[in-house]
């Protein structure tokens, strides 16, 4: 092990494009005393997550940790060590979350946290490149004939205390010259009651959270599709990954597993094909990609991981459309049409050249 | 030397003296501590509160805020709502102990029995799942809007609203409250006159039914001769809510009776305490004067009751009004649910729960100086009648 930090702490300072002929996998490059280091020295990757957030978050009935942002944990650590089980996750709260993240409890926070000016400019962490464009909706009883905001008009709108969701709500309804009454409750449970007894008309909270509130909603209440959420978002919450802003190489890595997860998804490189693809690259970016050599040199990534590291993300986690279809889409939340889409479909999903 | 400090030390008054400094010492030390954190934390500075609130409050009490006023404002509207609460619940909470607290001591077996049920029942619950129960099993439970209940077909129930009739004010509604108060003011001078006449002559002369009588034909007589500047409203029945007359928001009335039955049980065992503090013989001589029982308890008991009352009663009065914090827990927008708000928007914690915490100790002297007031003068009228 001090071998490879010496290795590591010496080969840091050469070219970060430098060519290797390495087969699989190249020399890890990591300064010491850098997070990455920490992190290869614990053996596992510590990763703040949520636990109480059906589809990002949450810890299924057999007891294991589940989710989109779990999802990209295991990421973390399949492009780390080459394996998504060397990841620790660890539980933290919404006003837990940024303390615990400075305090090195956790080398990454995955949290459905809005990335936002003044978290990014006043906690001394930094946000890696959002994995989902959330936003506030409104979600309403499908046999009320609510269709859009306009309907709305005089109606009771019932919001959880503790979110700023009550002030995009003042904005967005006073700017339509909507008036409504809102209702503000600081317990999930007695909101559901009051929506459930029809004390309130509509339902409003980030449209990840409404859809998990769907999916869970009571069958003795008309179950999920009794509700509908409104295609109008009043709101933005773009949700990033979290790290602490004192070492930007562990920023880049994150996010190029994130990136690199996206760029997988234009290429159509999934967790079935990626060994196939590998074997005969269709083209050099994919090449590139899965760390495979093009005319006899492997490009080299210069994040200090493997230079293949991407081919073990996709084969144990997926691309970015696998992990979304397998935890969001089952919310409700098609991605399709959606801010989520790539690029090439009318989204906000976008790879800079993986080169 | 040595036996001069030995003395010093066993010494009564040096030893208080010391022990009152270091008290002395360590509280001013406590104080500046808390103030040297709450300051480290945070400005102490009160400017956020004149910035835009951007929310509004659903169920006002007097007031008529949006979300463009002031976080003061805002703030204000929610303080109302506190005083609302438990103006109306301290009434209520008076009514059902006193009714309950009687009862406990009624020589009627059913009716003690059920007394002491609901006293211990209510008071070893804890106060916030009593409070979410009576919210969403009870009040919750009224029909949805589409299908509210008729009240006599002037108003209507639903998990909505309570939606009552209500008189609104016209042109003209201020200055005949005027004299209506007037009117008010000049029958309670008759009643005060007739009632010392009756008194000091014994001669049979009615005040209630006099100055009732007067009151009637001056306000009466006046409400015509203006016009009649209030208009009956009675609500109507719109597609989210109703138009028009009294509404009583789901989250008031859940919130309202909870703490009225919550407090009246409080209130109950202080009525009992306070009648058994009256000494037997009281009621044995009004007995033995032919009064009935009724007359025996309103004319003898209870008055000299209230003196023993009114101190325990202040002091439930400001427990309501500080239990009423568990407002948020049903979504009524009282100065806690407000406040709470302002802390998420503003990200002011610190400075915004002292601001609460000081609105609470004001509140609360308040209702010390409202309610020991007259408890000052039934006591100085009980020693001059003893």
């Amino acid at each position: 092990m001090s071998l490879a930090l010496l290795l590591a702490a010496c080969s840091s300072d050469g070219p970060a494009a430098a060519p290797s002929t390495g087969g699989a996998s190249a020399a890890p490059v990591a300064t010491e005393g850098s997070t990455l280091a920490i992190v290869r020295q614990r053996g596992v990757l510590r990763v703040g997550v949520n636990d109480q957030l059906p589809g990002f978050g949450y810890i299924r009935p057999d007891g294991a940790f589940a989710g989109f942002d779990i999802d990209f944990g295991r990421a973390l650590g399949a492009a780390i060590f080459g394996d998504a089980t060397k990841v620790q996750f660890v539980s933290v709260s919404a006003s837990s979350r940024f303390g615990a993240l400075s305090a090195g409890e956790i080398d990454v926070l995955i949290r459905n946290t809005t990335w936002s000016l003044s978290r990014d400019s006043s906690l001394r962490l930094t946000f890696a490149v959002p994995t989902f464009y959330d936003g506030q909706g409104v979600m309403v009883r499908a046999s009320d004939g609510i269709n859009s905001l306009d309907d709305l008009d005089g109606a009771v709108v019932c919001a959880l205390t503790g979110t700023t969701t009550q002030l995009n709500q003042e904005d967005r309804f006073a700017g339509t010259g909507v008036r409504y009454q809102p209702l503000v409750f600081d317990r999930n449970e007695t909101l559901q009651e009051a929506f459930i007894a029809g004390r309130c008309d509509a339902w409003t909270s980030d449209k990840s959270q409404l859809a998990a509130r769907r999916a869970a909603f009571p069958v003795r209440a008309g179950g999920p599709q009794s509700l509908v959420i409104l295609p109008d978002t009043l709101s933005k919450e773009p949700l990033a990954p979290l790290v602490r802003d004192d070492d930007p190489a562990w920023a880049d890595l994150v996010n190029w597993v994130v990136l690199g997860m996206l760029a997988a998804d234009e290429l159509g490189v999934t967790s079935t094909n990626v060994e196939q693809m590998a074997e005969s690259p269709p083209s050099q970016e994919v090449a590139r990609l899965l760390g495979v050599p093009v005319q006899g040199t492997v490009f080299n990534p210069g994040l200090g991981v493997a230079t293949d590291f991407m081919r073990a993300v996709i084969r144990q986690v997926g691309n970015y459309d696998e992990v979304y279809q397998r935890n969001v889409a089952p919310l409700g939340i098609p991605r399709a049409g959606t801010l989520n889409a790539s690029w090439l479909d009318g989204g906000l999903m976008y790879a800079p050249p993986y080169r | 030397m040595l036996t001069d400090a030995r003395r010093l030390s066993r010494d009564v008054r040096v030893r208080r003296a010391t022990l009152e400094a270091l008290t002395v010492a360590l509280t001013v030390a406590f104080v500046f501590y808390l103030v040297h954190q709450a300051r480290q934390a945070s400005s102490l500075d009160l400017g956020f509160l004149s910035d835009r609130a951007g929310f509004g409050v659903g169920d006002q009490f007097l007031t008529n805020v949006s979300g463009n006023d002031s976080r003061w404002a805002v703030y204000f509207a929610g303080i109302m709502n506190t005083i609302r609460i438990t103006v109306f619940g301290m009434i209520l909470a008076v009514i059902i102990g006193l009714v309950v607290g009687i009862a406990r001591l009624s020589s009627n077996w059913l009716a003690s029995r059920l007394a002491l049920l609901f006293v211990e029942a209510i008071r070893n619950t804890p106060l916030l799942p009593f409070v979410v129960f009576w919210y969403t099993a009870l009040v919750l439970q009224l029909p949805h809007i589409r299908d509210s209940l008729s009240l006599f077909g002037v108003g209507y129930a639903s998990n909505r609203a309570i939606a009552l009739p209500w008189a609104r004010p016209l042109d003209g509604a201020g200055t005949w409250a005027v004299v209506a108060l007037g009117a008010f003011a000049v029958a309670a001078g008759v009643w005060m006159f007739l009632h010392r006449y009756e008194a000091s002559t014994g001669q049979p002369s009615r005040p209630w039914r006099v100055s009732l009588a007067l009151l009637a034909v001056l306000a009466g007589g006046s409400y015509v001769a203006m016009g009649m500047p209030l208009r009956w409203d009675t609500p109507q029945v719109e597609r989210f809510s109703y138009a028009g007359g009294l509404q009583l928001s789901p989250e008031f009335v859940g919130l309202l009776l909870a703490l009225s039955f919550f407090n009246g049980a409080f209130v109950a065992e202080i009525v009992r305490g306070a009648i058994q503090s009256v000494p037997k013989g009281e009621r044995e001589a009004a007995a033995a004067l032919g009064l009935s029982g009724w007359q025996q308890m309103s004319l003898v008991v209870l008055p000299q009751a209230l003196r023993a009352m009114l101190p325990p009663l202040a002091t439930q009065c400001q427990a309501l009004a500080k239990y009423s914090a568990v407002a948020i827990a049903i979504a009524f927008p009282d100065l806690m649910t407000v406040g709470g708000t302002i802390i998420n928007n503003s990200g002011e914690a610190i400075t915004m729960f002292i601001v609460m915490m000081l609105t609470y100790l004001l509140l609360n002297l308040l209702i010390a100086l409202l309610l020991n007031g007259p408890q000052w003068r039934f006591q100085r009228g009980g020693k001059r009648r003893i």
